[in-house]
């Protein structure tokens, strides 16, 4: 497999190349290195907003004009905002791809931000969270997640609070836009049928007369060690009830990282690695057998995401209609116990290299999880892991993960959360209207 | 890098076995796995209001047991190799899809037909998995967009058009399925002669093809299939509305719309091209542009054809603040309005039809996205040569053409609008 490129330009923007000349396609990201962890409290979900707010327009591209561009070119657009970034993406057919470049060195810095268009966008960013209130997960891991985190700002939800969201003002998105957006806070990404380093003097000439920005204030924030257990019990209408307990744990760049990652594959699969996210159900592994196969639960999972500061290990369950959410815990718990006091077996491991090597395969079908991969991991560690990753997790040892799950694993590091349905399940009525 | 298309008469190798099983091979050395996609022409239409859920139960079943393997036994050996296999089925279709490495497929392939061949609904686990699907249906009955489209589909279509249920049943129902009802499903309607194989991946045609008559060669088919028709749908007669209330939601969710028409029907590329126009283009089309982006009253409003073997809903769909819910509807109605009185400009035509002949090539970037293709193109008889003939189809499209078919299927005295949420009750 050919190389990736690192270049840098003197205003700080970092770029990584990599050709992928098998289909007559390309993919350009933008990531910035910028999300809800950047936040104080007031302008939570500020991130997000300024993402929206990115479609908006620049004096040279009226609103809409981008996705009408991308269109026109047979291309698809997006872009996401989460804890750690905010990443935007154009695929298009690779004679093409100058146009994505010309749009992202565009709104890196031109961005209108128009009174009128904040507006009418809050209603917008308000629906989207009000969708999200529909889904009794949604206010759960809501709760938990504010539980476990005191003091660091992954305390609050990517979408924000909703009364920040009432009252937050046009200058406060402007102000984080100027702050963040800018070529030493990000990184770009190209992959796909492109000569390397055409592509990176294209990359060059628009990107490299942005001036540098001012540098970014750290977050200096540390999560103190949790010194008790914390329990949430939420009652609401809904169908069912849902368990949640997160456990702090370690950073993507923590040594302990890769240990923890084959500790949540053993206890629930290795999840999709594909951009678009679907993997294995996991149905031979422990949570699984133990709470699904039993028939308690509907489905279990233990994740594990890669974040910039140490992140949680989040184990959640939705109990079948009439099982007690106490017999889930109980389950759970047990795997949990077991995992930590007895070492896992060689087949167990083995399965989760397997799993991860075809995983890989399949997620660089296409070039847009390659995109998805490299800029992610360069985010909250560096992208270098992606050529390493399989190979960490090879060597990672039985006694590894048995460490890593005594260490993190404990009752006085978890945030447990109850979805309770309120007055049993809900009654639906129907009526002509 | 060439611009070739991946599916031409000269690339694809189709093939029909003597039983009457189709395949269909795509060779692409690029990446070291291989994709499977098969269909088979049965589903839940053969379904009654009494057995409503018996083609999803059925299919769902077969992988909780087989001849050779147990439920435990086949997730042990999907996930020691990394391999995934999975089989539903919706209304009109059983669909099928398996991923492995080059080195795995034969073994992914032995596990496929053990499963479509050879299941043998064991009591215990079928049991469970019939608890999950009560358990789902539960959930679903929480999910203010699934039961706003649910409730839209009975009003759109007469009670013994299938498309007036959705797949999955009703509790009522699934509870008294047996499983002689479900064996009964699996020997009738699984057949050779009813189904497709689409293979894309590291793998010679020839070779291909090979495996698959090895894995389903000796599968015979008895007597003749059974008939696999959809009835049209009658039009809409007045205005059709219901409400449902769900305690504890913020939001409501809409669906409003009409029976829309057959993939095959003349009238699909007009009305896919308008309706691309009307809610999906760049973010969701006129309806984004007006109700979320003018109005910022949805978060998310948008349209779409499900033009299948059957003339599947045309439809709106959105997510609104309860209090914001006729401002919307008199948006979508507007712009339903606008469609069907003037064609659409020469500058929104010509960006449909630049987005639907350029992404071709994005579409068809993976295995996955030519095995999509290429199953689409053998369903709905298009054609090995489809794609070279496509940008001549598309062109020729003319907005008077897409101004008619809006004038067809949108009338805006007769829709049926179903709403779930926390409203009305």
């Amino acid at each position: 497999m050919n190389q990736i490129r690192e270049a840098h330009l003197d205003n700080g923007l970092k770029i990584l190349l990599k050709p992928v000349r098998t289909a007559p396609v390309a993919t350009f990201w933008v990531w910035y290195r910028v999300g809800s962890r950047n936040e104080v409290p007031g302008i939570t979900g500020v991130s997000h907003w300024v993402e929206h707010m990115m479609f908006k327009g620049t004096p040279s591209l009226g609103k809409g004009e981008i996705m009408k561009l991308i269109n026109r070119n047979g291309g698809v657009d997006n872009a996401f905002t989460w804890t750690d970034y905010t990443a935007y993406f154009e695929t298009l057919p690779s004679d093409r791809i100058d146009l994505a470049i010309r749009i992202e060195a565009d709104r890196m810095i031109n961005s209108l931000f128009d009174a009128n268009e904040v507006a009418s966008e809050r209603t917008v960013i308000i629906s989207e969270r009000e969708g999200a209130e529909n889904e009794p997960r949604f206010w759960l891991g809501e709760e938990v997640q504010a539980a476990a985190y005191k003091v660091h700002p992954y305390h609050h939800d990517t979408i924000g609070w909703k009364t920040d969201l009432q009252t937050m003002t046009r200058d406060d998105l402007y102000n984080h836009y100027r702050l963040y957006y800018a070529p030493n806070n990000a990184v770009v990404v190209a992959v796909g049928d492109f000569d390397a380093d055409e592509m990176q003097k294209k990359i060059a000439d628009a990107f490299g007369k942005i001036p540098r920005g001012r540098d970014v204030p750290q977050v200096k924030t540390v999560e103190p060690p949790q010194e008790a257990e914390r329990r949430i019990v939420l009652r609401r209408p809904g169908p069912t009830s849902y368990f949640l307990a997160l456990y702090h744990g370690p950073s993507a760049s923590d040594p302990d990282f890769f240990p923890t990652f084959v500790l949540s594959s053993v206890l629930s699969g290795v999840g999709g690695m594909s951009f678009s996210g679907h993997g294995s159900p996991g149905r031979s592994s422990r949570l699984y057998r133990a709470l699904v196969e039993t028939g308690l639960a509907t489905d279990v999972d233990c994740g594990f995401r890669a974040t910039i500061d140490p992140g949680t290990i989040d184990v959640s369950a939705t109990a079948r209609p009439g099982v007690p959410i106490e017999k889930i815990e109980r389950a759970i718990f047990a795997e949990l116990e077991k995992i930590a006091t007895k070492p896992i077996t060689d087949t167990e491991l083995a399965k989760v290299v397997k799993q991860v090597r075809s995983q890989f395969v399949y997620a660089t079908d296409g070039v847009m999880n390659l995109g998805y991969w490299l800029g992610m991991l360069d985010i909250v560690a560096s992208y270098k892991l992606y050529d390493t990753f399989l190979e960490n997790i090879m060597n990672v040892k039985k006694a590894d993960v048995q460490r890593v799950a005594q260490k993190y694993l404990t009752a006085t590091n978890r945030t447990i959360g109850w979805f309770v349905p309120a007055n049993g399940a809900t009654k639906s009525r129907a009526r002509k209207g | 890098m060439a611009n070739t298309l991946p599916i031409t008469p000269e690339s694809i190798t189709r093939v029909t076995l003597d039983n009457g099983l189709t395949i269909l091979v795509k060779d692409n050395p690029n990446n070291a796995s291989v994709a499977l996609r098969g269909r088979i022409r049965a589903g839940g239409l053969y379904d009654t209001d009494k057995t409503a859920g018996l083609a999803h139960f059925a299919t769902a079943a077969l992988q909780r047991g087989t001849r050779k393997r147990s439920f435990q036994k086949l997730n042990e050996e999907l996930d020691r190799y990394g391999m995934s296999f999975g089989v539903g089925s919706g209304m009109e279709l059983i669909g099928f899809s398996a991923k492995s490495l080059v080195e795995d497929f034969d073994r992914v392939l032995a596990l496929a037909a053990d499963v479509l061949l050879h299941p043998t609904y064991p009591r215990v686990e079928t049991e469970k998995l019939r608890q999950e699907i009560l358990a789902d249906l539960k959930e679903a009955d929480d999910d203010t967009g699934h039961v706003a489209y649910r409730a839209f589909r009975a009003l759109c279509y007469p009670s013994a058009h299938p498309y007036h249920r959705l797949s999955d049943g009703r509790a009522e129902t699934v509870k008294r399925l047996t499983l002689d009802a479900l064996r009964d499903f699996h020997a009738r309607y699984f057949r050779p002669d009813v189904m497709t194989i689409v293979i894309v991946g590291d793998i010679r045609a020839n070779d291909a093809i090979a495996r698959i008559e090895r894995a389903f060669g000796k599968w015979k088919v008895r007597g003749k299939p059974a008939e696999h028709q959809l009835p049209d749908a009658p039009k809409l007669k007045q205005i059709q509305r219901k409400v449902i209330p769900l305690a504890g939601k913020t939001q409501a969710d809409l669906v409003l719309g009409y029976p829309g028409l057959r993939r095959t029907d003349p009238d699909f590329y007009p009305l896919n091209i308008g309706d691309m126009i009307f809610g999906r283009l760049g973010l969701y089309g006129r309806l984004g542009a007006n109700v979320r982006d003018k109005q910022g009253l949805a978060y998310y409003v948008l349209s779409g054809v499900e033009a299948n073997i059957g003339a599947g809903p045309w439809s709106v769909r959105a997510g609104v603040n309860p209090k914001n819910l006729d401002r919307a509807i008199d948006g979508i109605i507007a712009e339903i309005n606008r469609l069907r009185s003037e064609p659409v400009s020469a500058d929104e035509l010509n960006e449909a039809r630049d987005f639907l002949t350029g992404s071709l090539a994005l579409r068809l970037e993976t295995n996955d996205g030519v095995a999509a293709t290429l199953s689409d193109i053998e369903l709905f008889g298009l054609g090995l040569d489809y794609l070279q003939r496509y940008p001549g189809i598309i062109r020729a499209i003319t907005a008077e053409q897409i101004l008619a078919a809006a004038q067809k299927y949108a009338q805006v005295e007769n829709y049926a609008l179903a709403i779930a949420g926390p409203v009305g009750g």
